[in-house]
């Protein structure tokens, strides 16, 4: 028995102990495992102390008293009662930390207030954890008087009172979390608070594990439920771990919330790939065989032959059947369908039209300028510079039959005067000219260039070609120089005139 | 509804079927409405006598006309058939919302619109249509789309086509009228007989007066030398003939049935 355990242990090391009976752990009335607790409480009402013991525990017992059920050694004031709301399995922890606080009420006598910390889980979660390892029954017991208690609270509110050398306190359970004897002996007032205040978050990290194995072995439980139905529990599993974790401050907790996310999302995937993706999959074959048992039509028995003579009569009757049908699952009723008022309009829309009116009678007007932009635009370069060329050509060859063995002056035939533009081009076309043969510029006496005809019978004259072509001059001019050249030459008029 | 001085009329089963017909098909002939509104008694009501198809589509109206919905009847340009139409008569913010084409396609029509309107025959070329293609509001259309956006306008019974003209339909005359007579006011021509919206007409060549095509068959009706109604010279068009309903065979609700079993018979 559990009590009879915590006995001889503390009577072995914890001499101070008054009253041998533990006085909270062993009434956990209220858990889960009934029958564990009334063994418990039952082991333990013998070695009971006096009516002192709930005095430590006022507060919790009044709720208990409120809340809880009685023990089957029922005393006036039951603190194991007690179970805060929504705690189950942990309320002896809770008392405890409670009892922790309620200490500045001290007793007469001086009681012990045992923390019983790997027993109580050892007897109390015998049945719901498995997984846990047992603390042997050499686990110690830390014993704390209540009246130094009191004092150390006093202290703890009054200043921080740092911890001193308090290794493995974080999970109690276990060899480790607990303090050897001399250990607990030696310590200093102000590491008893500190120890009792880890205590305290001890129990609430118990609770969350607790919890958390709770909900584990749940989801575990009803797994088949959980991936098979379309249902909602696996979102709620995994919003109360999201609950829980809020609570969660220690790495422990936080593995096994990670341990349940395993789990949750393991299932997650099975409930995944039981999803139907072939949605698209639509076998034609099938479908014409059911459409066709529908309607009542079945080509396996009648004849082709026999199928086509009654051939309208069959095919209504298949619509129809299918219309019937089909119905059902179309029912929608056409929208209206309109067209005014579903653009916006513009207001300047109106004034723009008038304008287009107006500006198309003019262009048809003016009938020239939109063939000679045609004309100029729409060839292509090549042909304009042939046809060019050829213009200027004729002009030249005019003026050599007008004038006979007169050379003109190069600058006197190619300059405008009123455009240094149009200039150029007529450069660019002369070369052209003397390029292909028809004329020759050379210097004259005053060391001016001229342009000379060339007969068309010396132009048969290969060698005379090819010795021209040979030779390559480049003219050119600037803005100034050509303003100067029709200064100096008093060029009035352009000899090539524009077309 | 109290203020109206018209007593808005009641609507039975058979109205609003009528209606919900009307309303699918968007425009539909005279005989069809007819044809339909037989229908339409029989189904609910046999028993009770039918209304003139006149007093029936008035009282229909009457209960729209709060809404600024209409049933309005028409003729077509071409032939002269009357035609009856379901339409929208007011701009709502509920209106601008209508989702049956987007902002690209209504531009488009409207473009097709205005084309139309300022042509001297009432009918607007796809290919300039088409060039206008570049000039829509919203999203960029090709020149394949537009073409397709046309032919849906031709199915849904905005715009006819012949010949690779678009012209507008008789529907889209019903419903547009108010919108076109606001928008331009200047290039609108009008009948010089029906004082009408005229999209298709003959014009005299001599004074430039306009007639829809019905209304010259109408006017020079058994006329063997018609004369310009406004400067009397001579009329030079074809006058078409008057249409007579009569004349015309089953309606064309049913046509098409007898069609589909002509042509399984192979």
């Amino acid at each position: 028995m559990c009590g009879s355990q915590s006995l001889p242990d503390c009577s072995l090391f914890c001499p101070r102990v008054v009253s041998p009976a533990p006085l909270v752990s062993h009434r956990p009335s209220p858990l889960r495992s009934a029958p564990v607790d009334r063994t418990m409480s039952e082991g333990n009402e013998p070695p009971r102390g006096g009516p002192k013991e709930p005095e430590l525990l006022v507060l919790p017992c009044d709720r208990a008293m409120s809340e809880g059920n009685e023990p089957p050694g029922g005393g006036p004031k039951e603190p194991e009662l007690l179970e805060p709301p929504g705690t189950e399995g942990d309320r002896a922890r809770d008392r405890e930390g409670s009892e922790q606080k309620d200490a500045p009420r001290p007793g007469p006598k001086e009681l012990g207030l045992r923390l019983l910390l790997p027993e109580r889980e050892r007897e109390r979660e015998r049945p719901e954890r498995k997984e846990l390892p047992r603390p042997g029954p050499k686990e110690l017991e830390l014993l704390v008087p209540a009246a130094c208690l009191a004092r150390v609270l006093k202290q703890v509110e009054e200043e921080d009172v740092p911890l001193k050398g308090m290794p493995g306190l974080p999970g109690f359970s276990g060899g480790s979390g607990l303090l050897t004897l001399e250990e607990a002996l030696n310590l200093g007032d102000a590491d008893l608070a500190h120890l009792l205040g880890l205590a305290d978050d001890e129990e609430k990290c118990r609770q969350i594990r607790k919890q958390y194995r709770q909900l584990i072995h749940n989801v575990q439980q009803n797994r088949e439920d959980i991936v098979n139905t379309a249902s909602d529990s696996l979102t709620e599993a995994l919003e109360e771990a999201n609950a829980l974790f809020d609570t969660v401050s220690r790495t422990r907790e936080a593995a096994l919330d990670a341990q349940f996310l395993v789990l949750a999302s393991d299932l997650g995937k099975e409930k995944a790939k039981q999803l139907n993706s072939d949605m698209s999959f639509f076998n034609q074959v099938a479908f014409c065989d059911f459409l066709l048992l529908f309607v009542g039509l079945n080509w396996l028995e009648a004849d082709r032959e026999a199928l086509t003579d009654c051939d309208d009569n069959m095919a209504r009757s298949f619509w129809e059947t299918v219309h019937k049908e089909a119905t059902c699952w179309i029912l929608q009723a056409d929208t209206f369908h309109f067209m005014f008022s579903s653009f916006k309009t513009d207001s300047s829309a109106p004034k723009r039209r008038v304008e287009y009116k107006r500006k198309a009678p003019k262009m048809e007007e003016s009938g020239d300028m939109p063939t000679k932009l045609r004309r100029m635009d729409l060839t292509c370069n090549q042909e304009a510079t042939e046809k060019e060329v050829e213009r200027i050509l004729g002009l030249l060859q005019t003026y050599f039959r007008k004038y006979p063995d007169t050379p003109v002056s190069y600058f006197e035939f190619v300059i405008d005067p009123t455009s240094f533009s149009r200039t150029v081009e007529n450069i660019f076309y002369v070369s052209f000219i003397i390029r292909d043969g028809f004329a020759r510029i050379r210097l004259d006496q005053d060391r001016l260039p001229i342009l000379e005809p060339i007969d068309i019978d010396q132009m048969g004259e290969g060698s005379d070609f090819s010795f021209h072509s040979r030779k390559q001059g480049i003219i050119s001019l600037s803005l100034q120089d050509w303003k100067n050249i029709v200064a100096t030459f008093e060029i009035s008029e352009a000899m090539i005139k524009k077309y | 509804m109290q203020s109206s001085s018209r007593r808005m009329g009641v609507m039975t089963d058979v109205h609003r079927r009528f209606l919900q017909l009307l309303m699918t098909h968007g425009v539909m002939e005279e005989r069809e409405v007819a044809h339909l509104q037989k229908h339409c008694y029989k189904v609910h009501d046999s028993s009770a006598t039918a209304d003139k198809l006149e007093d029936f589509i008035n009282n229909i109206n009457s209960v729209l006309e709060s809404l600024y919905i209409e049933i309005k009847k028409g003729i077509t340009e071409d032939d002269g058939r009357p035609i009856y139409a379901l339409v929208n008569l007011a701009t709502t913010p509920v209106s601008k919302m209508a989702s049956d084409y987007a902002e690209n396609e209504l531009d488009l029509f409207r473009k097709a619109l205005e084309l139309i309107i300022d042509s001297e025959s009432g009918f607007a070329s796809s290919t300039n249509i088409l060039n206008l293609v570049d000039q829509l509001k919203g999203k960029r259309m090709r020149k394949k789309e537009a073409e397709q956006v046309l032919q849906k306008f031709v199915q849904n019974k905005w715009l006819i086509e012949k010949e690779g003209e678009f012209t507008l339909h008789g529907r889209a005359i019903l419903e547009m009228e108010q919108y076109i007579r606001g928008m331009y006011p200047d290039s609108v021509k009008t009948c010089n007989i029906c004082h009408g919206l005229l999209i298709q007409g003959q014009s005299c060549e001599t004074c430039g007066i306009r007639m829809h095509l019905p209304c010259v068959a109408k006017y020079f009706q058994a006329n063997p030398e018609p004369h310009c109604p406004h400067c009397n010279d001579y009329w030079p068009h074809e006058i078409p003939e008057v249409f007579d309903p009569e004349k015309e065979g089953e309606p064309t609700i049913s046509r098409p049935h007898r069609k589909s079993l002509r042509s399984r018979q192979h």
